[in-house]
C-alpha cells in the first residue's frame, strides 16, 4: 500500500507537485468541474494507466448508482440529488429551513452531471477498463454540518469556489486583466495543446499555489481553519480513508483519483479518517435525467452547458482546434437564433465576428476563442447601434445557443423518480397532450366526474409551479374558469386551460422530489408548508383550505380545517372573518366541483366563523376613518350573507341585536351607523322614523358634518329605503334646506359622495321628487317650455352660486 | 510647444509610446505604429516599467493607466479599430470618451490631431477637403489647391481619424462618412485622374464620439451606424478608482502653474468625489435614495470643480483646499440650465451631508457649515 507522504514545504511548488505525480499506486487527476479539457485528460489517463479502480469525488452513497450512470443507453445530461428529511431535527434547523418548527427541514444537495464533466468521463472510462467504480465524497448527512447549515441553505450545488477566491488567483486575474474566473480557467487550461502530464502538472500547480500560497508576501499560508469550518478538511480525510481502503483490497495495480484540483494537491498528505455520520432511511439519494437549462441556472460555473458540449463534440471528432471549432459553430447557430428573433444578421456579419473573435483571443493570449471572446464578437459584429437599445435580442440568441436544449436520459433499469413516474402517469391518464404543442383544454366540472379530477391534477401542477401552462390570451394567463379563491369568473361553468409540454418539467419535477413521492403529496406538503405562515389568520386558513379543496386535496382538508378552527378562536379581526365566512360561501357555491369532505364538520366551522364575527361587531363602533371602508365593506358582506347562505341557517337575531346596538349608540362612526340602519331596515328593524331623526341629529345637531357620512353609509348599505320613502326624503331635504351656507359647503362632497351610490335612473326619480318639494305642481316635462316658477328659481340658484364662486375663480 | 496649455496624448506620452515601441514584438496590423498588445498596455498601464534608450542613455519608463473603467472595452476597440468598421463611443458626458478616443489613436497612428469636432454648423469640407480659393481662382482645381482636412489626411496616411461630438453634426453631414467606411474610398470630383480618387491606406479607421445628453445615436442614419461597434461609456465605478483620477488630474493641470504648490488635501478630494458619486448613482454609500437631477455628475465635471477650488485656494486662500471652496464651486459648476439642478444638490446636503456633520465625520461638518454658498444662489 502506497504510504501517506510527508508534504513538502508550502512555498516548495515543483517539490509538492513532483511528489503528487510521483506516487506510484495512486493517479491524482486534478479537475475543474465542468471543464471538456478535464474531462479529456481523465479519459486519456484512464485509457493509459489501466488502473483497478477509479474514485471520484461524489457523494459515496451513490455508488450504487453508478451502473446506471454508466450504462450504455443512459445519455447525459443527469444528475444524482440527495435529500435528507431532519425528522428528528438532528441539526437543530427545523423552524429555520424548514415554515415551523413542526416540519422538518428539507436538506438537498445536487452533483449534475454531464458528458464533458470530468467525474462522468472517469466514471465512463473506468467502466471501459473494468475498473472498480467507487464515490468517495461524504453523503449529505455529513455534510449539512458544514454546508446547508453553516450557510443556512436548504440546497447546495458542489462549485469551485475554493480556487476562484484564493488570493492567488485573484493576483492572476488582475495581472492577465480576467474578468472572472471562468475566463482565467478557459484562457488559461481550455487549450487543445496543453494534454498529458503537461496538463496535469499545469493544474495542480495551480491549485497548490491557490490553496499554499499567502494572499500577500510574508503572511500565513491560505490554508487554514477556513477549511475546518467548511469542512474540506474533514471531507479530505475521509476521500483519503476511502483510497486507503481501495489500496488495501488491491495489493497490486493503481487507482485513479480523480476529485476537485483544490483537493489533489492535499489528499497524498491527508491521514485517511472516515467522517462521523448516521445514514437513516431519511436519506435518499436518487439518479434522475436532467437538462442543460436547468444546469445553467444551478451552477454558476456551467452556465454555458451547450458550448461546453460543442467543444466535447470537437474533442471527440479529433479536430485539431477543438474550442476553435465550437466557437465557429456556435456563432453560426447564434446567427441563424437571431435571424429567427427578426434581427438582420448577414454572413458578412458573421464573417466579421469571427475576426473579432480570433482578433480577441489574439489580443488576450488565448491559444484559441474562448466563450467571453466569441460573446464580445458576437455584440461586436451582430448588434448595429446602441448595445443597450439592440444588444438584448443578440444576447438572448447567444445565450440561448450556450445553453443548449439537450435533456439526459436514463436507462429504465435505474428506474425513475417516483414523483416523475407519478407525474407521467396521471398526464397520460388524463390525456394530456405532451408534444409541447400549446392545446386548449375544456373541462366541465359540474357534469363530469373525469374532468374534475383533470382539473384538480392541473391544479396541483400549477401550485407546484411545474412549467406546462401555455397562455390563453398572450398576457400568460394559462386558465379561465370559475376561481373560488379569487372570487372571480364564478358565473363560468367550465375550466379552459392552456396545456403546454415545456423541456424543463421533469427539471421542476426533480426539484419537487424532496417533496413527495407523488404530484398529490407535492402539493400537500408545500399547502402544509404555507400554513404556520397563515396560522391565527382566519382569511389566510380559509384561502388553504379553499385551494385544498380546489385540487381535491382530501387527506389535508381536515387537518386545514382544523387550522381553520384554530385560527377563528384567535383572530378577532372583524375583515379576517368575514372573508372566511365569504369564502366558505364560495366554497358551497361550488361544492358539486371540488371536493368538500366532512360536510357537517364544515358547517359546524362556519357556524362558528360567523358567530366570532358577529361577537366583534359591536367592537367596531370607534373605529378610525381610515380603517372603516374595509370594515363596512365587510358589514355589507356579511349581512349579505346572513340572508342568502342557507345551507347553515345563521340566526340573523344575532347580528340584528349587534347592528342595534351599533345603531343605537350615537357615539358610533357616523357611516358603520348609516349601514347599521340600513341593513337593520333591511331586516325590518328599523323605521323610517328612527333613520329621519339620527339624520336630523347629526345634520341638525352639533355634527352636522358627519351628515354626510351617515348618508353614505346608510346608502351603501340600502338605497331602498331612501327611494321608498317620502318621509326620509323630507327630512333630508328639509335638514339640508336648513344648514347654513357656510356648513353646507363642508358637508357638501360627502353628501356628494353619498349619492353617487344611486344609479342615474334613480337619481331622475329623486330628483323628481324633490321638484315637486320645492313647491313645483309636478314634474316639467324635458321638452315644454321653461315655466316661469322653475325660470326664477333657476335664476336665483344661478345667482347664489356665482356669488358664492365669487373669488373662487 | 512646453508653453502650451495642453500637449497631444502622442507628445504628452512621447516616452511611454516610444518605451513600447522598442519593447513591441507582437504581430502589428499594417498601417499600425504599435501592435494591439502594446496600445493595450499603453491604454491600461502596465506595473512593470519599460527601458528605453535615448541619446545614448537608458531610463525606465513607467507605462501608466490611462483609462480607469472597463477593460474589456478597451480591448474590443482596439479590435474594432483592426478591423474595417468603425468605432463609436457614446455615454454620459465626462466619461473619458475623447480621453480614450485620444489616447487610442495616438497608440495607433502616433497622431490624434486628425480630429473633427461636430457641431450644427460643421459642413463638408472641414471633414473632407477644402480649396485655397486664390491658388483655385488662380490655376482651377489642382492637388496644391486642395486644403485637406482631417478625413482626406487620415485616409492619404492611414492613420485613425477622430470624430467628436459627431451626433451634433447634421444627418446629412455625417453621411459623409459612408463611402469612407465601406468603400475605404474618397473622391475628390474636382480633380481628374488618380488624385480625383484618395484610397484609403491600412491604419485608416475612425473613432467617433457621442454623448447620451445630445441628440441620440439612434437619430443616426442606419446606413452609418452599421458602419460602427458601438461601445459605451460608462461613469466610473469604484471611488476609489475615481478619486485617483481626480488627484491625478487636478495635480497634472496644476503643475508647473502658478497653483502647482496648493495643497488638496485626501479628506478634501474625498468629499468632492464622494458627493459627485452619490448623486450620479442616486444613492448614498449607506444605501439612502436621493433626489437625481439631470446635472452631468460626471467625473471630468468633478476634476473641474477641484480646479477651480484649487485655484480659489491658491489665489484668495491659504493655499490649501477646504470644503468651502469645494461647495463655493460645486453649484457654479454643476447647475447649468436648469434650477432642479440645484434643489438635488440642495436635497443632497440635506439628505447626505447633514447627518454626516451631526456624526463629526472629517471634513463633512466644514462641508455642511458652507452650504449657505448654495442659498447665495438664489
Amino acid at each position: 500500500m502506497a504510504r501517506r507522504k510527508k508534504a513538502p514545504a508550502a512555498d516548495d511548488v515543483t517539490a509538492g507537485v513532483d511528489a503528487i505525480l510521483a506516487d506510484e499506486r495512486v493517479v491524482y487527476a486534478p479537475v475543474k468541474h465542468y471543464s471538456p479539457a478535464c474531462a479529456r485528460e481523465v479519459t486519456r489517463l484512464v485509457e493509459e494507466v489501466m488502473p483497478v479502480a477509479v474514485l471520484v469525488e461524489g457523494p459515496e452513497d451513490a455508488t450504487a448508482h453508478i451502473p446506471h450512470i454508466v450504462h450504455a443507453d443512459t445519455a447525459p445530461p443527469l444528475t444524482i440529488f440527495s435529500v435528507y428529511v431532519d425528522r428528528k431535527d438532528r441539526f437543530g434547523l427545523n423552524g429555520t429551513l424548514s415554515p415551523d418548527p413542526e416540519v422538518p427541514a428539507r436538506y438537498r444537495s445536487w452533483w449534475p452531471m454531464t458528458v464533458f464533466c470530468p467525474e462522468y468521463a472517469a466514471l465512463r472510462a473506468g467502466a471501459e477498463v473494468g475498473a472498480e467504480l467507487l464515490f468517495v465524497d461524504l453523503p449529505v448527512p455529513g455534510r449539512i454540518p458544514f454546508t446547508h447549515a453553516r450557510t443556512r441553505q436548504r440546497t447546495e450545488v458542489v462549485d469551485d469556489h475554493h480556487l476562484a477566491t484564493s488570493a492567488y488567483f485573484g493576483a492572476l486575474q488582475r495581472k492577465q486583466r480576467r474578468r472572472d474566473f471562468e475566463e482565467f480557467w478557459r484562457a488559461n487550461f481550455e487549450r487543445g495543446a496543453l494534454t498529458g502530464e503537461a496538463f496535469r502538472r499545469a493544474v495542480l500547480t495551480f491549485a497548490w499555489c491557490a490553496r499554499y500560497a499567502a494572499a500577500e508576501p510574508g503572511e500565513p499560508p491560505a490554508e487554514g481553519s477556513r477549511l475546518d469550518v467548511d469542512g474540506t478538511h474533514v471531507r479530505e480525510c475521509h476521500m483519503r480513508w476511502h483510497i486507503e481502503r481501495v489500496l488495501k483490497r488491491y495489493e497490486a495495480g493503481r487507482v485513479v483519483v480523480v476529485t476537485g484540483a483544490y483537493h489533489s494537491v492535499a489528499l497524498p498528505f491527508t491521514r485517511g479518517r472516515k467522517a462521523k455520520f448516521k445514514l437513516d432511511r431519511d436519506l435518499e439519494t436518487m439518479l434522475s435525467p436532467y437538462s442543460y437549462s436547468a444546469l445553467a441556472r444551478l451552477y454558476h460555473m456551467a452556465r454555458t452547458p451547450g458550448y461546453e458540449h460543442a467543444i466535447w463534440d470537437a474533442m471527440e471528432a479529433a479536430e485539431p482546434r477543438p474550442y476553435d471549432s465550437a466557437a465557429q459553430r456556435t456563432l453560426v447557430e447564434v446567427m441563424r437564433r437571431a435571424r429567427e428573433r427578426g434581427e438582420a444578421v448577414s454572413t458578412a456579419d458573421a464573417v466579421g465576428a469571427w475576426q473579432a473573435a480570433r482578433r480577441l483571443a489574439e489580443l488576450r493570449r488565448n491559444d484559441e476563442v474562448t466563450v467571453h471572446d466569441l460573446l464580445d464578437a458576437c455584440q461586436m459584429g451582430f448588434v448595429k447601434g446602441d448595445r443597450a437599445l439592440a444588444g438584448p435580442a443578440i444576447v438572448q440568441a447567444a445565450q440561448a445557443v450556450l445553453v443548449g436544449r439537450r435533456h439526459g436520459y436514463l436507462t429504465p433499469e435505474a428506474g425513475v423518480l417516483p414523483l416523475i413516474g407519478d407525474f407521467h402517469a396521471r398526464a397520460k391518464s388524463h390525456r394530456l397532450d405532451l408534444s409541447g404543442a400549446q392545446k386548449s383544454v375544456r373541462l366541465d366540472l359540474h357534469k363530469q366526474l373525469k374532468h374534475r379530477q383533470k382539473s384538480a391534477f392541473l391544479h396541483r401542477c400549477r401550485h407546484l409551479d411545474i412549467p406546462m401552462f401555455g397562455d390563453l390570451d398572450g398576457e400568460g394567463t394559462p386558465l379561465k374558469g370559475p376561481d373560488p379563491i379569487t372570487g372571480e369568473g364564478m358565473h363560468l361553468i367550465t375550466e379552459t386551460w392552456a396545456v403546454r409540454w415545456r423541456e424543463t418539467v421533469d427539471d421542476r419535477l426533480v426539484e419537487l422530489a424532496a417533496e413527495g413521492a407523488t404530484v398529490a403529496e407535492a402539493a400537500t406538503a408545500r399547502l402544509r408548508g404555507a400554513l404556520p405562515a397563515a396560522r391565527g389568520d382566519a382569511a389566510a386558513t380559509t384561502a388553504l383550505l379553499l385551494r385544498c379543496a380546489q385540487m381535491r386535496l382530501v387527506d389535508a382538508f381536515d387537518e386545514l380545517l382544523d387550522a381553520v378552527d384554530a385560527a377563528v378562536v384567535d383572530d378577532a379581526r372583524f375583515t379576517h372573518l368575514v372573508d372566511a365566512l365569504d369564502d366558505f360561501v364560495l366554497l358551497f357555491a361550488y361544492r358539486d366541483a371540488i371536493a368538500t369532505r366532512g360536510l357537517d364538520r364544515l358547517i359546524t366551522t362556519i357556524g362558528a366563523v360567523w358567530l366570532k364575527a358577529i361577537t366583534v361587531l359591536p367592537g367596531l363602533r370607534h373605529i378610525d376613518a381610515d380603517a372603516l371602508p374595509p370594515v363596512l365593506e365587510r358589514l355589507l358582506t356579511l349581512s349579505r350573507i346572513a340572508v342568502t347562505f342557507e345551507v347553515a341557517e345563521f340566526d340573523t337575531v344575532l347580528l340584528v341585536d349587534a347592528l342595534a346596538r351599533m345603531a343605537s349608540d350615537d357615539g358610533t362612526a357616523p357611516a358603520l351607523r348609516g349601514a347599521a340602519h340600513g341593513i337593520l331596515h333591511g331586516f325590518g328593524a328599523a323605521r323610517e322614523r328612527q333613520i329621519a331623526a339620527a339624520l336630523s341629529g347629526y345634520l341638525r345637531g352639533l355634527r352636522p358634518t358627519e351628515g354626510g357620512a351617515y348618508l353614505d353609509g346608510l346608502f351603501q348599505a340600502s338605497r331602498s329605503v331612501f327611494m321608498r320613502s317620502p318621509r326620509l326624503l323630507r327630512a333630508v331635504h328639509e335638514a339640508i334646506g336648513a344648514l347654513d351656507w357656510e356648513t353646507f359647503k363642508t358637508v357638501l362632497p360627502d353628501l356628494r359622495r353619498a349619492f353617487t351610490r344611486f344609479i342615474p335612473g334613480e337619481l331622475d326619480r329623486i330628483s323628481q321628487r324633490v321638484v315637486v318639494q320645492i313647491g313645483l305642481a309636478e314634474a316639467p316635462d324635458a321638452d315644454a317650455p321653461v315655466p316661469p316658477a322653475l325660470a326664477r328659481v333657476g335664476a336665483a340658484l344661478d345667482r347664489q352660486v356665482s356669488a358664492a364662486l365669487d373669488g373662487w375663480v | 510647444m512646453t508653453d502650451a496649455i495642453r500637449l497631444p496624448a502622442e507628445l504628452a506620452c512621447a516616452d511611454e509610446l516610444a518605451a513600447l515601441a522598442a519593447h513591441d514584438h507582437a504581430p502589428c496590423p499594417a498601417g499600425w505604429h504599435l501592435s494591439p498588445r502594446a496600445v493595450e498596455t499603453f491604454v491600461l498601464g502596465s506595473d512593470d516599467p519599460l527601458l528605453l534608450e535615448r541619446d545614448g542613455e537608458t531610463r525606465e519608463v513607467g507605462i501608466t493607466r490611462k483609462f480607469y473603467g472597463d477593460d474589456v472595452l478597451v480591448q474590443r476597440a482596439i479590435v474594432t479599430l483592426a478591423s474595417d468598421r468603425g468605432l463609436l463611443l457614446i455615454g454620459e458626458p465626462g466619461t473619458a470618451k475623447s480621453w480614450l478616443s485620444e489616447h487610442l489613436a495616438a497608440a495607433i497612428s502616433g497622431n490624434s490631431r486628425l480630429t473633427i469636432q461636430g457641431s450644427a454648423g460643421l459642413t463638408e469640407d472641414q471633414i473632407k477637403y477644402g480649396w485655397n480659393y486664390a491658388l483655385l481662382l488662380a490655376e482651377g482645381p489642382s492637388p496644391r489647391a486642395l486644403v485637406p482636412a482631417p478625413l482626406y489626411t487620415g485616409m492619404r496616411e492611414g492613420r485613425v481619424v477622430r470624430f467628436e461630438e459627431i451626433t451634433r453634426a447634421p444627418h446629412e453631414v455625417q453621411d459623409t462618412l459612408l463611402s469612407a467606411l465601406s468603400d475605404k474610398i474618397l473622391t475628390v470630383p474636382e480633380l481628374a485622374g488618380d488624385d480625383g480618387v484618395v484610397l484609403a491606406r491600412r491604419g485608416f479607421n475612425i473613432i467617433a464620439t457621442a454623448n447620451t445628453r445630445d441628440r441620440g445615436v439612434n437619430e443616426m442614419s442606419s446606413a452609418l451606424k452599421r458602419r460602427f461597434n458601438f461601445e459605451t461609456v460608462a461613469p466610473v465605478a469604484e471611488l476609489d478608482e475615481e478619486l485617483r483620477i481626480v488627484r491625478e488630474q487636478v495635480e497634472g493641470t496644476l503643475a508647473e502653474g502658478p497653483a502647482a504648490e496648493v495643497e488638496l488635501p485626501d479628506d478634501v478630494l474625498e468629499l468632492l468625489v464622494t458627493t459627485f458619486h452619490e448623486v450620479r448613482a442616486g444613492r448614498t454609500r449607506d444605501g439612502v435614495k436621493l433626489e437625481r437631477g439631470g446635472a452631468v455628475m460626471s467625473t471630468a465635471e468633478a476634476v473641474s470643480v477641484g480646479l477651480d477650488a484649487a485655484l480659489h485656494a491658491a489665489f484668495f486662500g491659504r493655499g490649501t483646499v477646504t470644503a468651502e471652496h469645494l461647495v463655493i464651486h460645486l453649484a457654479g459648476t454643476v447647475v447649468k440650465d436648469d434650477p432642479k439642478d440645484l434643489a438635488t444638490l440642495r436635497s443632497y446636503f440635506d439628505v447626505a451631508v447633514k447627518p454626516r456633520a451631526k456624526k463629526e465625520l472629517g471634513q463633512w461638518k466644514a462641508f455642511h457649515r458652507a452650504r449657505k454658498h448654495l442659498k447665495a444662489l438664489d
